[in-house]
């Protein structure tokens, strides 16, 4: 039997402007629950709908940084539905003409790069969201959200594994952060992500085709992952129950549980939802005109594969450094400035993905916000390549307290003296101690384990207060044994 | 001219402004005359308080020499789907009955700023469905020239006003000809403008590509003059055009203007003392310098049909924000879902024809149904439009009758609404086709009912319909055809 | 085109309007004499690339700053029920559809 898998992902990202989608109503996070609502936004009646030019230049930016072809006359159409969230029994959406259709995303697999298609990307207006209390039977609902524009970027089912399925999210929050229209966060809420999967099964006889599932209220990329996972087992283990019938069954709709990691049945789609599309008469449609599109060009920056191209061939770094160096547009950009100050590359990548995220995953910020003037992070680098303080003492002593005050790394390392010792004497005087003290480890290293003479350094390093040079102790305590 | 309710707007404006008459004394004449005429069920809502208190504002504005502007003191009625901040807005509606909006409609707030009085609300079929003022959940309106018949619908309560005396402005709203239906039928003067010349933020919607907001008055100069209060372009409607609304009070003429007679608008369907007036209307235009040309507009026969897809469509969309949720009647009935809340509150909060419309809508834009009825409708529409630009390449203007009859008896058609809306197929073209058309009276029946005339230019072409409307009105000697006086 | 009994319960569910037997019977009739009316549409003859009109403008959009909303007062004044806080329903049973 072969069973292949077909996960297409719909993505809702909301996007990070000052007014709502089709009126002057704030956009604000946090704010108390009713107070970002005006008369469109809460559908009374009379109110119209004007649609947000910003918000559509920046979908039209991501379109295009994704590869789409533009639509040369776009328009809005109203998909109706009752739901108390939803205030005007109609969500303004796009259907028949949307922003742009195609593209790809490039995401990387232990098999190398795959493609993954894209269908379509338009725009609409978001819901308020409902709270409920099934303890008294009834639910709350917030408006603020309703009328906040969203994205929604649907791709052709080529991913093929939930580890396919985080890397798509993961590359396409990428290119969405260095266009800086959304916070495309998960556990906030302003990116969604709903994937459809099913198998095609091949085993002897005629394919079977499993039933699409969608699945709903996932909050995080791990859970994207975990739920798909789970998913796909489960739809495995249903077609070897039920044979060939299970292709017969409806599409249907099931949420995650992370707790138990299973997924439960929410709906069966067994009547197809009746959205009754059609053009909105408040809205004329849109051209996106030469200019228009040049704009939206022109918001598209260096993008992240590029980028990642670009720090391989001029900067000579690994594959994966420059990838994670790319993640996010600010540390990519501060990584470039480090290096434009005069510092060796690869040290600084190093620097930046080691010692540097760890502090900046501590205070829950990106490098970039740390504070950290490029030309000192490069100052400090050249002393440690320079060999005057050893590397281990400049992470630990160094930088902590540059990140605390700001100070040049020169006077901190001659404050605290760590200045590397180079004089070979002091070293040798050390290495001698180190050999008489350890008689074991000396022994072993003799015998041929090769981890011994680290035992050596160490105690070496130990001794001189961590500031000897490394590649000196190395040097001196090898000559030290073949002398004994 | 004995009393302040006979006075057209013009002159009560500039009366004020003279200080000849205080806006108080203005708000107080016509608020006495509509609670005296209160049987006829024109108004649905008025608040003497703020009524007179918005009168005094006025007069207070003109003691500092200040210039309130050029509605100054004059009472305006305004048609219950326009959103008033201060007032309740019900659209005829148990759903709305309690409805009072924290916002003012874009022409409410023209209104304020031309030094206008708000007199109060007035009487509509429920949501603007309805050709009669009968489809209301409170009480009908009637026809001041004869109580047993309607003014109308669905603008009925505002052409009553405005016909009996009691407001000399109304604003009305027209989606298939609810406002120049009633005006035909109340004696007074009536326009749809071109659409998008008047912002629709406010009003609340039935069909929206369909609908205008448009003036009642008892003369021409008096609509121009209300048109030119509330036109013009509102960034909060995008279906509002820029165009720049010229003065709309050049001196009448008819001289070389070619006039367009529709073979298919002058047919049979209509009774014969109707198709007299017109008749006699044009024969004068002629003598007066008017060319008369015959056109046709072959798929006028279609109309009805188009129009009865596209707007209960669209009006089934416009009217799904009836939930109970955050404005509006909810159910009072245990419900133990939201979803069973729903059907029950819109079951109960709306009426028969509305919840006919919404039915209609609904099934032509339900999936297997679209492309046969609603796409179709929106084609065949485009064609209707085409065909009417083409005729307008060869006339200035196009004359018909405003309906087949004059107002029917309350009651006559409200078992079979499939004749209701057949007695729109004079009036929905204009709407279809997004044409300005204006109904002025043109003669009275035997039994003293008003037979309305009815205008239509192109697309803004609003000065030229002014022109020709102002010129026949002074040739008829028309004036204004008031109801018979009651009474004290 | 036949309108049955059991084609206006199905709209009148999509549409979310509870109807009493009685009204839905006359809901039927009337909708099936009109819709017979309107039917007479399919009889125009149309070209196959027949544009359809829904608009007399295009191209009206509004640039991205905020204005004025409603204060939390107004924007609750005509809730049925509400805690002052938020607008409340009966509870919700599924993710609502058409």
């Amino acid at each position: 039997m072969r069973a292949t898998v077909l996960v297409g992902m719909e993505v809702h990202l909301q996007l990070r402007t000052q007014s709502k989608m089709f009126s002057r109503c704030p956009v604000r996070f946090g704010a108390p629950p009713n107070t970002l609502v005006d008369p469109v936004v809460l559908g009374l009646p009379g109110a119209l709908p004007v649609p947000n030019r910003d918000a559509i230049t920046m979908a039209l930016s991501l379109a295009t940084a994704l590869g789409g072809t533009l639509a040369e006359v776009t328009r809005f159409d109203r998909k109706n539905y009752f739901y108390p969230d939803l205030p005007k029994g109609y969500q303004i959406s796009q259907y028949e003409s949307p922003l742009a259709t195609g593209g790809a995303m490039e995401i990387v697999t232990p098999e190398g790069i795959k493609t993954i298609r894209l269908r379509r990307l338009h725009i609409e207006e978001d819901t308020g969201k409902n709270l409920h209390d099934d303890r008294r039977g009834l639910s709350r609902i917030d408006f603020n959200r309703a009328g906040t524009p969203l994205v929604e970027i649907v791709s052709e089912p080529d991913i093929a594994t939930p580890e396919e399925a985080r890397a798509y999210l993961n590359a396409l929050r990428a290119v969405v952060s260095y266009l800086d229209i959304s916070d495309a966060n998960m556990q906030e809420g302003n990116l969604r992500c709903e994937p459809n999967v099913n198998l095609h099964i091949e085993d002897g006889g005629e394919p079977v085709r499993t039933p699409i599932v969608e699945i709903k209220n996932l909050n995080s990329v791990r859970n994207v992952e975990r739920a798909l996972r789970h998913e796909i087992e489960r739809q495995l283990a249903e077609y070897r129950e039920k044979g060939p019938a299970v292709a017969h069954e409806p599409r249907s709709t099931r949420g995650y549980d992370d707790d138990r990691d299973v997924t439960f049945l929410m709906r069966r789609k067994e009547e197809e939802h009746d959205y009754r599309y059609f053009p909105d008469p408040d809205i004329p449609p849109l051209t996106i005109t030469e200019e228009w599109r040049a704009e939206a060009a022109s918001r598209v920056p260096e993008l992240p594969d590029a980028k990642r191209r670009r720090f391989m061939e001029e900067h000579g770094l690994g594959a994966y450094d420059a990838a994670t160096l790319c993640r996010d547009r600010s540390t990519a950009d501060y990584f470039e400035k480090v290096a434009a100050a005069g510092c060796a590359p690869k040290p600084a990548a190093n620097w930046i993905l080691t010692e540097l995220n760890r502090h900046a995953n501590e205070r829950k910020v990106h490098v970039a916000e740390l504070g950290l003037a490029p030309a000192r992070l490069a100052d400090l680098v050249g002393l440690v390549e320079r060999g005057r303080v050893a590397r281990r003492a400049a992470a630990q002593q160094v930088l902590p307290e540059m990140l605390e005050t700001g100070a040049r790394p020169e006077s901190i390392v001659s404050e605290l003296g760590l200045g590397q010792i180079d004089d070979t004497d002091v070293i040798r005087e050390a290495a001698r101690k180190a050999i008489a003290e350890n008689p074991r480890a000396v022994a072993d290293y003799r015998a041929g384990k090769k981890k011994a003479f680290g035992a050596l350094m160490g105690f070496v390093m130990q001794e001189t207060k961590g500031k000897a040079n490394s590649e000196l102790v190395r040097s001196v305590v090898q000559e030290v044994l073949e002398e004994s | 001219m004995s009393h302040l309710w006979q006075m057209t707007a013009a002159a009560l404006a500039s009366a004020v402004r003279a200080r000849e008459v205080s806006a108080l004394e203005v708000a107080d004449a016509h608020l006495e005359r509509a609670l005296r005429w209160n049987d006829i069920g024109a108004f649905l809502h008025l608040e003497p308080e703020a009524t007179r208190r918005r009168a005094r504002e006025i007069d207070d504005q003109l003691d500092r020499r200040e210039d309130p502007g050029p509605l100054a003191g004059v009472p305006v009625a305004l048609k219950d789907n326009l959103c008033t901040r201060d007032m309740p807005t019900t659209c005829g509606s148990r759903m709305l009955e309690t409805f009072v909006p924290p916002y003012d409609a874009h022409v409410v707030e023209r209104l304020r700023q031309a030094g206008a009085v708000v007199l109060g609300k007035t009487n509509l079929d429920e949501f603007a469905m309805g050709s009669s003022t009968e489809n209301t959940a409170f009480r009908p309106a009637r026809n001041p020239h004869r109580p047993e018949c309607t003014p109308g619908g669905s603008s009925g309560g505002s052409a009553a006003a405005v016909a009996a005396g009691l407001a000399p402005l109304a604003l009305g709203s027209d989606t298939g000809g609810s406002l120049r239906q009633p005006a035909a039928f109340c004696g007074v003067v009536g326009l749809k403008p071109t659409y998008g010349l008047v912002s629709r933020y406010g009003l609340v919607a039935f069909a929206s590509s369909l609908d205008q907001i448009g003036p009642l008055a008892r003369s021409v100069d008096d609509a121009a003059l209300l048109l030119e209060a509330v036109a013009g372009h509102d960034p909060r409607d995008a279906t509002s055009s820029r165009w720049a609304v010229p003065s709309l009070r050049a001196a009448g003429s008819i001289e070389g203007l070619r006039v367009g007679l529709p073979r298919e608008f002058l047919g049979d369907g209509l009774a014969p003392e109707v198709a007299a007036a017109v008749e006699r209307a044009k024969s004068l235009l002629v003598e007066h310098g008017a060319r008369a040309v015959d056109v046709s507009l072959p798929l006028t026969r279609h109309a009805i049909a188009v129009y009865y897809i596209v707007a209960p469509s669209e009006a089934s969309s416009n009217l799904a924000r009836y939930d109970g949720v955050r404005y509006g009647l909810r159910t009072e009935d245990e419900t133990s879902s939201v979803d069973d809340m729903l059907a029950a509150t819109r079951g109960e909060g709306f009426g028969r024809e509305v919840k006919r419309r919404i039915l209609l809508g609904t099934f032509a834009l339900s999936s297997g149904y679209y492309d046969a009825y609603y796409g179709r409708a929106q084609r065949v529409r485009a064609a209707m439009r085409r065909e009417m630009n083409e005729v307008f390449e060869h006339v200035d203007l196009l004359l018909t009758p405003t309906t087949p009859t004059a107002a029917f008896r309350l009651g006559e058609k409200l078992e079979d609404p499939l004749a209701m809306y057949l007695s729109d197929v004079l009036t929905v073209s204009a709407n279809l086709c997004g044409v300005p058309a204006l109904s002025m009276p043109c003669g009275r029946t035997a039994d003293g009912l008003p037979i309305g005339l009815q205008w239509m230019a192109p697309r803004f072409g609003e000065e030229t319909l002014f022109r020709a409307a102002r010129a026949y009105e002074s040739l008829a000697q028309a004036g204004s055809l008031w109801p018979p006086e009651r009474a004290a | 085109m036949p309108i049955d009994l059991e084609e206006v319960r199905r709209i009148a569910r999509l549409a979310r309007l509870r109807i009493e037997t009685d009204e839905a019977e006359a809901l039927a009739r009337d909708l099936e004499r009109i819709v017979a009316y309107i039917d007479s549409l399919a009889d125009v003859a149309l070209p196959e690339d027949a544009e359809a009109l829904t608009y007399f403008d295009s191209d009206v959009t509004r640039d991205d700053h905020a204005g004025p909303c409603l204060d939390h007062d107004e924007a609750l004044q005509n809730a049925p029920d509400h805690d002052d806080t938020f607008f409340l329903v009966p509870k919700i049973v599924e993710k609502g559809g058409a």
